[in-house]
């Protein structure tokens, strides 16, 4: 049976006015690492400046900052603004939302440049993953949790090896499929010097990687970290003055589809483990973007877990369903070129959209494509999530 | 698996669900309902997930159904679970229409689409105040 996304959409939706008139001009980091010794907001400061510096900006030419947290892991945007001593902020946003975010803040962001709120626009995600708050080990009191957390279903690897293990059983999906994946970034991340997880991987060193949540190997699983990453949002004729190389927003989509849940984590009304959001987000993404999945020159996928980068290949219609391992293995469609969140380590999808961004540069952290001009990114793992289709010029 | 430490995480009961709770109480598990569009779900929630309807009531599960998926634990990442790995939990589909999660009981590992029976899996945790808690949960046994 075709995914939803690959029927026809009843009401052809026109493009959003900001595609295609907003660009991305900057990124910038803040060290990665287990322990950072420093506060969260000293970590946004340091990205948040990294990335003005990198577009060519002052910081006083900053008008706006988005940013996203789970459950008060941050902080907020007017500090950072306060940090970043901006003479005025005119679009401070933020959202309480995990790895569906960054792709769909870089829109939002893009949104307000492109309606006259504000010029330039950073979107930053900073925590003390690892030596601070623990996404992994942190209890929720929201939405369905009641339902998960008592019984012993307490974290995500818990909860996503749940829609592995459907996958696996109704596309035929073996544990070598899943291996591909992080055997595959790891020879990317190997080359990134910011990667927390560097050493090779082999399939043997796959197997003998300890059994967290069945499927789910500590290999499958992205590394908590502590640290920052920004990007500079702006129009796209300031990003052309200001760099030689402006990255085009050409597409962006976010979705939270019927059955979606009561919090990130509620898969109970969701019917199909094996569709996640790109599923259903994929048709509106291309059209907009003009393109066909074919044509992208690489992908950013989002990666806390290994099956999120299956789900999303398929889902996004870069592979057929079942095909997504074997494209991995064939390596046509360069995934993940710093090595992913698997390696990089865990700033919840918004190093992936920074990622995107070099790439298109031509500077990678990791494994460099040569001559790519277009980059497909996503952001997100269960029922809502959110995708970009970046452009150099 | 009693009893739990005082770490263990309680269910965060409220207003919309207290009665989901008081009946798994009574080792009976309910589902939500809707009565305008007959739409089967849980977490019980004010409004009907399929037509948006106020009007919801609840049905009495037979307490069986189907496994759609599973996940066996070997890592506790929350303290609490550390003495009960490896442990499974089960995705069920019931018989009623509404997806539930559950613990594995008994001695048969899960299969897709086993039939799984309902049985209420009941917890002991000491409170802060040195009192006992006790609460039932959901758990699932393979059937032939």
């Amino acid at each position: 049976m075709p995914a939803e996304s690959a029927r026809p959409e009843r009401r052809a939706t026109p493009r959003p006015p900001f595609l295609r008139q907003t660009a991305i001009a900057g990124v910038g980091f803040a060290p990665i690492s287990r322990e950072s010794g420093r506060s969260v907001l000293s970590l946004a400061t340091e990205a948040a400046g990294r990335a003005i510096a990198d577009a060519g900006l002052e910081r006083d030419d900053v008008d706006g900052i988005a940013s996203f947290s789970w459950q008060g892991d941050s902080v907020p945007c007017q500090a950072v603004a306060s940090s970043l001593g901006l003479k005025s902020a005119n679009y401070l946003f933020d959202t309480s939302l995990g790895g569906q975010a960054p792709c769909h803040l870089i829109a939002q962001a893009a949104m307000a440049v492109q309606a006259g709120l504000a010029e330039h626009v950073l979107v930053f995600r900073a925590l003390n993953g690892r030596s601070g708050p623990r996404v992994g080990s942190r209890r929720s009191t929201q939405g369905a949790s009641s339902y998960r957390q008592p019984i012993g279903l307490t974290a995500y690897p818990q909860v996503i090896a749940m829609w592995a293990r459907r996958y696996m059983i109704e596309t035929g999906a073996t544990e070598d499929d899943l291996a591909a994946v992080p055997v595959a970034q790891r020879a990317f991340g190997q080359l990134n010097e910011r990667a927390i997880q560097r050493k090779p991987l082999t399939l043997q060193d796959y197997y003998k990687s300890p059994m967290i949540a069945d499927p789910f190997r500590a290999a499958d699983c992205t590394t908590e970290v502590d640290g920052a990453c920004a990007v500079l949002v702006t129009s796209r004729s300031a990003a052309r003055s200001l760099s030689s190389s402006p990255i085009t927003i050409r597409s962006a989509a976010y979705v939270s589809g019927r059955g979606s849940g009561f919090d990130t984590a509620d898969g109970m009304q969701w019917k199909d483990y094996t569709r996640n959001y790109s599923s259903y987000l994929a048709g509106k993404l291309w059209r907009w973007a003009e393109m066909d999945p074919s044509e992208v020159d690489c992908a950013q996928i989002y990666d806390c877990f290994s099956s999120s980068v299956l789900l999303a290949i398929e889902g996004l219609g870069l592979a057929e369903r079942g095909g997504a391992a074997d494209l991995i293995r064939d390596g046509s469609l360069p995934i993940n070129t710093n090595g992913g969140l698997l390696c990089e380590g865990y700033l919840h999808g918004m190093n992936t959209v920074a990622e995107a961004v070099a790439q298109l540069r031509g500077n990678s952290a990791g494994y460099h494509v040569p001559g790519a001009k277009t980059c497909v990114v996503t952001s997100g793992a269960l029922t809502d999530g959110s995708a970009l289709v970046l452009e150099r010029e | 698996v009693s009893p739990y430490p005082k770490s263990y995480p309680r269910p965060q009961i409220d207003s919309d669900d207290a009665w989901w709770w008081s009946a798994l109480e009574a080792e009976t598990l309910l589902v939500a309902r809707c009565r305008r569009c007959s739409h089967t779900w849980l977490r019980p929630s004010p409004n009907c997930p399929g037509c948006s309807g106020e009007d919801v009531s609840s049905i009495t599960s037979q307490g069986l159904g189907r496994i759609y998926s599973w996940v066996v634990v070997h890592r506790a990442l929350d303290e609490s679970f550390m003495d009960d790995t490896p442990y499974t939990v089960v995705a069920v589909d019931l018989d009623e229409g509404a997806r539930i999660y559950g613990r594995l009981l008994g001695d048969v590992g899960p299969d897709a689409g086993a039939r799984v029976r309902f049985h209420p899996f009941h917890v002991k945790v000491e409170s802060d105040a040195g009192e006992t808690e006790a609460y039932n949960l959901v758990g699932f046994s393979i059937i032939d």
